[in-house]
């Protein structure tokens, strides 16, 4: 088939969330050092996130789809900023409240792009790309499962000491 | 002292009891005809649990011999036991309660230095909650003092923060436990040594760890029909001398190596079908996981020839009696639960378990580590409760008789390296240290004692000597310790002992159940009809209530009680009326505690370290199986570089125990291993031009460490350094100066964890090494 408009808008969509989403993951490595499991394995997750975008490229150039070059919704845009602003190491706490919801909510959206990937490529029976689906799509619920168990583990204690 | 460190042996074949072999060793002057006592407890240096009794004359402790019946170790001592008693009697020991007043600690009396903590708790309690009070305990005190404790802090004062030093030795062991049987609980017994084929030791150092234990291998070797060894260990361990096969990878590449192990096991059809169809799930996850691990893989990455793989993976496949044991150099190594699970799932595949000479051992580096564990004060809750199932919260909060929502559940209980991190941000302001030394066995030492030093944080430390991390508290509690007074622990393969009461401790030192008791009384803690929550008032009370809570939960006490134990000696766990002689392994009925409604977890992502909700743990195991989960491999948070090209791995040596409080007060032990050393390969340290012997300074990215060089049969591109060394005996007790060489290793280990277990990882740090001085080569 010549025309697939269908997988360029899925494809462009993952590809614009997965790279807000690393740019979140790095936000994330780069303003927690001294919250030393956040930084560690949000350097594992971000490998996770190169690879998948690597990985999206590749199945785009042989369907001969253009990625948008816009890095889709800014890191942050998605996150109210708190009413006042406390105490130093409240603020801080609560700035890793925000960026972990942040991530969650790029990860919620990146993984619902894989969805439209995957139900394309279903509908269409290409095989690659729902291959493609079946090697992404899982990181990115486990980068926001992630997200989502360090912001339950975490907010009580920045919440009640505020 | 004795050239062989683990004695004569005393060979046998399998299925032959190990024989008989009484040591005793008794202060000079002293002989049996003199001792007027002997009194029962079990070995407190290491977590074999080797059953022994005190020799006493006139209220002293006069030495110790092994029990000549005790099922763990028939009469055997290690070199730690046979001497470290005499650090009990030693002129150090800490008498009085002391609380720091103008920047120096003064003696007080037992009610001003607790009407000062309770002050505090209550201020606290009453102007920030109970979020800002934490507890970090130890693997040493015994099961009724970390009842009360968990008690106290559960469901007194309602703090999610209560950790042991168990998280830096045996927190991987519980978690890979529970990932893979829904609960934690030691699969086998040391008696599978007696019969396995091959013994299987996964980053194991046995020979130093549990030498008792060793003796038991070594007699095994020695006999007719010896197992064969199979040793992963980047050093020539005494143990991988001994080895068939010795496989030394590179430091944080273990998960890469079990996978290609696995992956053999399944290319050769290795398994055991019938048992991976009736009692597993995730099996399919685990061989597309592992599909493309080839040995020629894991060789790359390992640096391990592809036919020790290919061999080590058919010794795995072909034995019909496979034994595999793990401990630090998983636990504390790069992906760490990952690994220990894999090591679980090796036995798995081949259905190996439930089994006689079968099984996987799990260690614990403590004595006592295991009733942290089981008593909730090792970040569970106790009884191997789930935190996140609402009925085991309704269990604890009948029990304790208190509203549900006193009891913190809204997510894991804070593991100890979380818990420093709120100290450091503040919002954890008491922290109470019971029987640990934070300020040399933690990571990144520099950071540690800026955090114990800051002013916004009120130390409490419970301890038998002015330790480093006394040394910074605002209140030190003296406490009594092993043989002076009387309570249950219980070692890495369930054996519960009774251990008591031989002298009464110095001065005014109290057993730490009496001071957790008083503290209770102090706080007027109360269940919600007003009557006191803490119910016992000694520790064969103590032992009743939390006999109580372990019923009807994989660690059932029921069937004990201290009579019981009088008459026995060692007996496993479960023990119940249904069981009364104990249980000698568990899942001979292929029945785990991992069904939704009992197991202690729901699971985590290997490497993510995310949590597994109860409908998707519904989803995948509504039957209770064993869960085979797998992991890829990813390579070391940090690995060596330019500026640091080495791997530093640190570790323990046979004499010491610790952060040396009481082997360094056993003259000959601390002969025996008086100061730091580093261990590095010849062809290395040539390279740098250090001679045997000569001084050397460690650095990492966190600090710089000096210590005398020993060539070893390490890997070479790494640096051992034992762990134990602090400052307590140097002319500057309060640690190096910044930029000035500093003697623990901690100084330079790195902070990060397992993301699953939240265990530390002290074996993978970027180092390197410089010469002190003008090197060997550029000298005349």
């Amino acid at each position: 088939m010549k025309h697939d408009p269908g997988l360029g808008y899925a494809l462009r969509s993952v590809h614009n969330d997965e790279t807000a989403l690393v740019a979140q993951l790095i936000r994330l490595r780069d303003q927690h050092h001294d919250e030393h499991e956040i930084h560690h394995v949000t350097r594992d997750l971000l490998a996770w996130s190169h690879d998948n975008l690597a990985q999206i490229v590749q199945v785009a150039t042989r369907h001969q789809v253009q990625l948008s070059l816009s890095a889709g919704p800014a890191a942050g845009t998605l996150t109210p900023q708190p009413a006042t602003v406390a105490a130093e190491s409240s603020a801080v706490s609560l700035r890793l409240l925000e960026d972990l919801r942040t991530t969650y909510l790029l990860a919620s959206a990146a993984s619902l792009s894989w969805e439209l990937v995957a139900q394309h490529a279903k509908a269409r029976r290409q095989s690659d790309v729902l291959e493609l689906t079946g090697r992404c799509h899982p990181r990115t619920l486990r980068q926001l499962r992630w997200a989502n168990t360090m912001l339950k583990t975490q907010s009580p204690q920045a919440l009640t000491s505020l | 002292m004795k050239a062989d460190l683990w004695g004569e042996r005393t060979p046998f074949a399998p299925g032959e009891r190990w024989p008989v072999r009484v040591d005793q060793q008794l202060a000079a002057g002293v002989s049996e005809a003199d001792v007027q006592r002997w009194v029962p407890t079990a070995s407190l240096l290491h977590s074999n649990g080797d059953g022994m009794d005190i020799a006493v004359i006139d209220g002293r402790i006069v030495g110790v011999r092994g029990s000549a019946h005790d099922r763990v170790n028939r009469g055997r001592l290690d070199v730690k036991d046979r001497y470290a008693w005499q650090a009990n009697n030693s002129g150090d020991r800490l008498r009085t309660p002391m609380i720091r007043r103008n920047g120096r600690l003064e003696r007080v009396d037992w009610n001003s230095a607790m009407a000062k903590i309770v002050q505090r708790s209550q201020s606290l309690l009453a102007e920030e909650g109970p979020g800002s009070i934490g507890f970090y305990t130890t693997g040493q005190l015994f099961c009724e003092e970390y009842y009360t404790l968990a008690s106290i802090a559960r469901a007194g004062i309602g703090t999610n923060h209560l950790d042991g030093n168990t998280r830096l030795c045996t927190a991987t062991a519980g978690e890979a436990l529970k990932q893979s049987f829904g609960s934690d609980g030691q699969p086998a017994s040391y008696t599978d040594i007696d019969q396995a084929d091959v013994i299987a030791l996964f980053g194991h150092n046995v020979a130093e760890t549990q030498p008792v234990l060793w003796m038991r291998i070594l007699d095994r070797l020695a006999g007719t029909q010896p197992p064969r060894l199979l040793v992963v260990d980047p050093r020539r361990t005494p143990v991988a001398a001994k080895a068939k096969i010795h496989l030394a990878p590179r430091p944080g590449t273990n998960l890469a190596l079990l996978n290609a192990l696995l992956h053999e096991l399944i290319a050769h059809d290795w398994l055991d079908h019938a048992f991976l169809d009736q009692h597993t799930v995730g099996y399919s996850e685990l061989a597309a996981q592992v599909k493309d691990c080839t040995a020629q893989w894991a060789a790359g990455i390992c640096d391990v020839p592809v036919t020790l793989i290919e061999a080590a993976a058919e010794l795995l496949g072909t034995t019909d009696r496979l034994l595999a044991t793990v401990l630090q150099g998983v636990y504390q190594s790069h992906q760490a639960s990952a690994s220990a699970v894999q090591v679980n799932n090796l036995v798995v595949l081949r259905g190996m378990l439930g089994r006689p000479g079968c099984g996987v051992l799990q260690m614990n580096g403590q004595p006592t580590a295991q009733n942290t564990r089981e008593c909730g004060a090792n970040g569970d809750l106790p009884g191997f409760r789930n935190w996140d199932n609402p009925e085991h919260i309704a269990q604890l909060a009948k029990l304790w008789n208190v509203e549900e929502l006193k009891i913190p559940h809204y997510g894991p209980p804070t593991h100890a390296m979380q818990i420093f991190r709120y100290a450091e941000q503040g919002s954890i302001k008491l922290l109470w240290i019971s029987g640990t030394n934070p300020a040399v066995s933690l990571p990144e030492l520099a950071r540690i004692r800026a955090i114990l030093a800051k002013d916004s944080l009120f130390v409490v430390v419970q301890d038998l000597f002015l330790t480093e991390t006394a040394a910074l508290a605002d209140v030190v509690l003296p406490a009594a310790t092993w043989g002076e007074k009387t309570g249950v622990f219980t070692n890495a393969d369930r054996t519960v002992h009774l251990s008591e009461k031989a002298v009464d401790p110095p001065g005014d030192a109290r057993a730490d159940l009496d001071i957790f008791l008083h503290y209770a009384d102090a706080m007027g803690f109360t269940d919600k009809d007003g009557n006191p929550l803490i119910g016992w008032r000694d520790s064969e009370s103590a032992f009743e209530a939390w006999k109580r809570c372990s019923a009807g939960r994989p660690c059932d006490y029921t069937g004990f009680s201290y009579g019981l134990l009088r008459e026995r000696g060692g007996v496993q766990w479960p023990c119940t009326k249904d069981a009364p002689d104990g249980t000698e392994r568990l899942y001979a009925d292929y029945r785990f505690w991992a069904a939704p409604e009992v197991c202690e977890t729901y699971g985590r992502d290997l490497i993510t370290g995310a949590s597994v909700e109860q409908t998707e743990y519904r989803a995948l195991n509504p039957h209770g199986r064993v869960v085979i989960k797998a992991a890829e491999y990813l390579p070391p948070h940090e690995d060596a570089n330019a500026e640091y090209p080495m791997q530093l791995i640190t570790g323990r040596t046979i004499f010491h125990f610790h952060t040396r409080t009481k082997t360094a007060r056993a003259p000959e032990l601390n002969a025996a291993a008086p100061d730091v050393w580093a261990e590095l390969h010849a062809d290395d340290a040539r390279q740098l031009g250090i001679g045997e012997g000569e001084a050397v300074d460690v650095l990492s990215p966190r600090g710089r460490v000096r210590a005398t060089v020993r060539y070893r049969d390490v890997r070479p591109g790494v640096v051992f350094l034992p762990f134990h060394y602090g400052y307590w005996d140097t002319a500057d007790p309060s640690g190096p100066a910044p930029d000035d060489p500093g003697r623990a290793a901690n100084e330079l280990t790195i902070t990060d964890w397992d993301p699953v277990s939240k265990q530390p990882l002290f074996k993978t740090s970027a180092c390197r090494v410089e010469p002190v001085g003008p090197t060997a080569a550029a000298r005349p």
